[in-house]
């Protein structure tokens, strides 16, 4: 006995030699690899990214603490800080920056002192210290380092003058390294670093100006119990202090949020592919039944069978799943190097082995868990049947298969756990996935039924190839669940990406010409409002403009309970938040009102607030609430009366509260505005605007637009990738599914063709199966798939989507009907009825 | 029912031909019950599969109920048997994914027969297996697969039964048991058949009992025949 179980591991090998030849295993190692490449990607990624940034933290954030506030802190305070730790002041507005030529574009404006940066370094090109880089010339000159975005924005060249508020600037220096350039810098405005005094004489520093003051502190303690210390010193401040490790944490949950969508559609993937490693394997098993024969008839015990064949699985998943993660790691290194330049992080290949080993054990955990009952099931058929060349439906799983498939399941789910960062994203996936299951279960039974019922209605009488092909629904080893479970999840999920990218498209496209203006301000000072109306009027391409005002503000209480105090932890939060306010002038952001009811023109009665959607149901508002806001220090009480939302593409401004007329009046020291030009026109109105109000930034909405066409574009690329390699699982899975149903096809269209059918009325009956099966796909798809996006459309991004329902019938029907078309046509092709052959080996 | 002439097949191998038919003549007549015997590899089932439509020959006419089977196509041949030929597997070949009525009803509904379903449950109550109607193949014995088989055969009401083997996978009672039936099926359906067998006492149930030798067909007890 001893002999033949160290025999068997060699056997074990010898038997794999010509398995390469074997189709079926190379999708088996096809479906692990794509799901496993996926997973591993994301995880790396996520992994790469997690400890480039934990490395980075302080260099990130410029400090331990940020102490923040929208005007200068006290003397008294600064002085207490110098005394208490290290401190570097940052002041940031935004502003236009304009050329010699007339060219202008927004830029985040920042003046720094001696002490910054706190932690890292800047790096400049041509080399050079930033204080002589931001230094005022002899002649008078200012100096200023900008981010290298400018370069090919407006071309700008090291050398030449600029204007930003009243002030000519000298661009000495490219920031080639900045250790807290803000990851949205690309969106808000690339920064450009200028010394304080130039800031002080630029004009840009009104008392109304919307300047954030930044205060970095580099302490040796705590920073929680430094921030204790300073709330003690100073319990009346109204500043926001923020610590490096509560900013981590905000950082680490978005990384989390977005690494679990994509790790979870690579897990949707790697289910998927399971579908075809179970098809596969039992594609496979089916040509070993005479070599399962043989060796038990030669006395080899069960067990040593088993373990030749759960051997040879366990075999190539570990190959297959360790070329997946490979691959997949390679992508992520691949991409946070290309990243290099946006990611101030550097990746580590220590990183990668851990997320890679444990994709590989959750790829062999995968084959094993879809691969064992089929694997049980063969090995169960009883040797004299195996000798007879019957398996099919001649045993079932025996109970310690089950035991070890639920065992492995079970680990596979805790790895899903560990790779997944949000536990409730995770636990969600898991739900889904066996709803999922029992939804698909519901209706295969249900189309069983129907076709059962079908296939017994007289009409399809002197119909015999489509009585098969409705047969071929229900009868035994039908390709409907597989087909269903497989390619129906990819269907979905590729209609509902495309009904979604269609829908957006659609939005920007049609919808955001016809509405949106052609030009937004900001940040226009209230003596400036009557030169700015008067001039806009002028413009060459003058249509129509709106002018509101923009008062900053805190929700502070609600129903006289503060926010600070509230028991409801999103509110507590918010009670830092500042929020934008203004009027409804002209209905500036183009609302629509949701909950309650707007107020009629000519009211005057005690004052009413309105509140977009996100924020209000984020606080938990009802329409009626009494809700106190703070501005400049005064407290200021509205009741609830309505709650909008905003269309998504199309808004200019994104206010989170409209009061009625009146009531903002003494706060108000600043406007926003909007202007509809004539096609073609906003480049020199955005230049003459620039030249005469250097500090109302003004955003060109067509630039925007295509910024958000280009992000969609990226996104709806993304999409469509990822919905892709999940189709290509799928068509994979399918042609498992075939080639395991291929064997049996042959055999059946053989016995019909000796039995006197034509071979034209075979090919038809394929035809009709893999057509009523792609009428199904469709269908399950488009309802799904459908209802999957319109949720995703309608309440997060808002969009309208009646106008892109073509979108999910086209995709639906046209990539069931291609997939199975493609399925049938091979399978007629390779469906070589050979009746002689059968009588031979029947005589 | 059967008319062959001067009918050969060889297959031409890498070193040398096989001749497996040499001028070989058979004439069968309706309602005949014709024996052939031989042993392994005398070209029994290449008889069988030429008769069929399912091989040509390599020389020599075959006429089947008039029939002359070099004029036709692939599908006509399908047509032929379709109509004229049942034909009885010794491996039954059922199609395991349909129940016993359904493997039954197959050629009626190849042939486009209303009420298939209902013919086939009376063909499966002539051999036996009525409540078994709903049984896959795996789910039944043997000896009614067979009978599931034969039932196949006859539905359609073929004018020639063709079976190879009928009782070679089969244990001798059940294979009696079996014969017996096609036997009586065939006297009850009048229909002409053609059986190949290593039996000679089942063999000695038929009109006419002829032995393939040598590529030729010889009456058992006498030399080359025409088989007339």
């Amino acid at each position: 006995m001893a002999t033949s179980l160290i025999a068997l591991p060699g056997f074990m090998l010898r038997d794999l030699r010509g398995a390469s030849k074997v189709r079926s295993l190379w999708v088996f190692c096809s479906c692990l690899f794509l799901g496993i490449a996926l997973i591993a990607s994301c995880a790396s990624l996520l992994q790469l990214v997690r400890d480039g940034f934990a490395q980075q933290e302080r260099n990130l954030f410029g400090g331990d603490l940020r102490i923040s506030q929208r005007q200068s802190i006290t003397d008294e305070q600064l002085n207490w800080l110098s005394e208490n730790a290290q401190v570097s002041r940052l002041v940031e507005l935004r502003t236009m920056l304009g050329t010699s030529t007339g060219d202008f574009t927004v830029v985040e404006l920042q003046s720094v002192d001696d002490q910054y940066p706190l932690y890292g370094q800047v790096s400049l090109e041509p080399a050079m210290t930033l204080k002589a880089a931001v230094s005022q010339s002899d002649d008078g000159v200012w100096g200023a380092a900008f981010d290298p975005t400018l370069l090919q924005l407006l071309s700008l060249k090291v050398g030449q003058l600029v204007n930003v508020g009243n002030l000519q600037l000298e661009l000495r220096a490219v920031i080639v390294e900045q250790p807290d350039r803000s990851l949205r810098a690309d969106f808000r405005g690339p920064p450009i670093i200028v010394d304080v005094g130039a800031l002080q004489q630029s004009g840009l520093l009104t008392p109304t100006s919307l300047v954030d003051y930044d205060y970095r502190i580099r302490t040796d303690e705590k920073p929680d119990s430094w921030r204790e210390t300073l709330r003690a010193a100073f319990p009346d401040a109204s500043w926001e202090v923020q610590t490096v490790d509560e900013r981590g944490e905000i950082v680490g949950k978005r990384l989390n949020q977005v690494a679990s969508v994509l790790l979870m559609i690579g897990f949707s993937t790697l289910l998927i592919g399971g579908l075809g490693v179970f098809n596969s394997v039992g594609a496979y098993l089916q040509t070993k039944l005479k070599t399962l024969a043989t060796l038990q008839s030669l006395g080899a015990r069960a067990p040593q069978v088993a373990s030749v064949y759960i051997g040879q699985i366990t075999l190539l998943a570990a190959l297959a799943s360790a070329a997946g993660a490979f691959v997949g790691a390679s992508v992520a290194w691949l991409s946070v190097q290309s990243l290099s330049g946006k990611l101030p992080i550097a990746p580590t290949v220590e990183a990668l082995i851990i997320p890679t080993l444990l994709a590989i054990v959750l790829g062999v955990c995968m084959a094993l868990a879809f691969a064992l009952p089929i694997l049980g099931r063969t090995l169960n058929v009883p040797i004299a049947l195996l000798i007879r060349g019957v398996s099919e439906n001649a045993s079932q799983t025996p109970i310690k298969y089950f035991r070890a498939t639920a065992a492995i399941s079970i680990l596979g789910v805790l790895l899903l756990m560990v790779f997944v960062p949000e536990p409730l994203v995770a636990t969600g996936f898991i739900v889904f996935v066996a709803v999922l299951l029992v939804l698909l279960e519901g209706i295969v039974k249900l189309v069983r039924k129907i076709a059962l019922k079908l296939a017994h209605l007289q009409v399809l009488d002197g119909h015999f190839a489509l009585r098969m092909a409705v047969t071929g629904l229900y009868r035994p080893g039908a390709s409907l669940r597989p087909m269903l479970l497989s390619l129906g999840t990819a269907l979905t999920l590729l209609v509902a990406s495309a009904f979604v990218i269609a829908s957006t498209h659609q939005a920007l496209s049609d919808t955001v010409p016809e509405r949106a203006p052609s030009l937004v301000f900001y940040d226009l000072q209230k003596p400036q409002v009557e030169g700015f109306n008067t001039m806009l009027e002028q413009l060459v391409g003058y249509q129509s403009h709106a002018v509101a005002p923009l008062v900053l503000g805190r929700l502070t209480s609600v129903n006289g309970i503060n926010l600070t105090d509230s028991s409801i932890a999103t509110r507590a939060l918010e009670a830092n938040d500042e929020h934008k306010l203004s009027y409804r002038l002209d209905n500036i952001d183009n609302t629509t009102t949701d909950r309650g009811e707007w107020w009629p023109e000519n009211y005057a009665g005690p004052p009413l607030v309105a509140m977009e959607d996100r924020e209000a149901d984020q606080l938990g508002l009802q329409v009626g609430d009494r809700l106190q806001f703070t501005i400049l220090n005064e407290p200021v009480i509205a009741t609830l009366s309505a709650i909008y939302s905003q269309a998504r593409f199309e808004t200019s401004f994104w206010l989170e509260a409209v009061f009625t007329d009146g009531v903002l009046d003494p706060f108000i020291t600043r406007y926003i505005g909007s202007a509809r030009l004539d096609a073609g026109t906003d480049i020199t109105a955005q230049s003459t605007l620039g030249e005469n109000f250097p500090n109302v930034v003004t955003i060109r909405t067509a630039k925007v637009l295509a910024s958000s066409r280009s992000i969609l574009s990226s996104a709806g690329l993304a999409l469509t990738l990822i919905a892709a390699v999940s189709l290509c699982a799928s068509i994979l899975v399918m042609a498992s599914v075939v080639a395991v149903n291929r064997q049996r096809q042959v055999y059946e269209a053989t016995v019909l063709h000796a039995l006197g059918t034509r071979t034209s009325v075979v090919m038809k009956s394929v035809v009709f199966e893999y057509g009523l099966l792609a009428v199904l796909l469709s269908l399950f798809s488009m309802i799904v798939g459908g209802a999957l996006a319109q949720t995703l459309l309608s309440i997060w991004l808002k969009i309208d989507s009646a106008g892109s329902l073509w979108a999910v019938i086209v995709v639906a029907i046209g990539a069931s009907t291609l997939c199975l078309l493609a399925g049938a046509l091979w399978l007629v092709l390779t469906l070589k009825a050979s009746p002689a052959l059968l009588l031979k080996r029947g005589a | 029912m059967i008319e062959l002439t001067d009918l050969s097949k060889h297959y031409t191998m890498p070193s040398s031909d096989v001749s497996v038919l040499k001028q070989l003549n058979l004439v069968v007549h309706s309602r005949e019950r014709v024996a052939i015997v031989g042993p392994s590899g005398s070209g029994k089932s290449t008889l069988l599969l030429i008769l069929t439509g399912l091989e040509t020959p390599s020389s020599g006419s075959i006429s089947i109920a008039q029939q002359l089977l070099a004029t036709m196509d692939s599908d006509q041949r399908a047509d032929l048997r379709r109509r004229h030929i049942g034909i009885v597997f010794q491996s039954f070949h059922l199609i395991p994914s349909l129940t016993a009525r359904e493997n039954v009803a197959l050629p009626l509904e190849i042939g486009g027969q209303r009420n298939s379903r209902k013919h086939a449950m009376a063909m499966l109550d002539k051999v036996g297996l009525a409540a078994r109607h709903d049984h896959y193949p795996a789910q039944l014995s043997g000896g009614e697969q067979q009978r599931v088989a034969m039932a196949r055969a006859l539905v359609h009401e073929p004018e020639l039964i063709v079976a190879d083997e009928p009782t070679g996978n089969l244990d001798e009672n059940t294979g009696k048991l079996v014969m017996q039936l096609l036997f009586d099926l065939n006297r009850d359906s009048g229909t002409t058949l053609l059986l190949v067998t290593h039996d000679v006492q089942l063999a000695a149930q038929c009109d006419r009992t002829l032995q393939l030798q040598d590529g030729r067909l010889h009456s058992l007890d006498s030399g080359p025949t025409n088989g007339n």
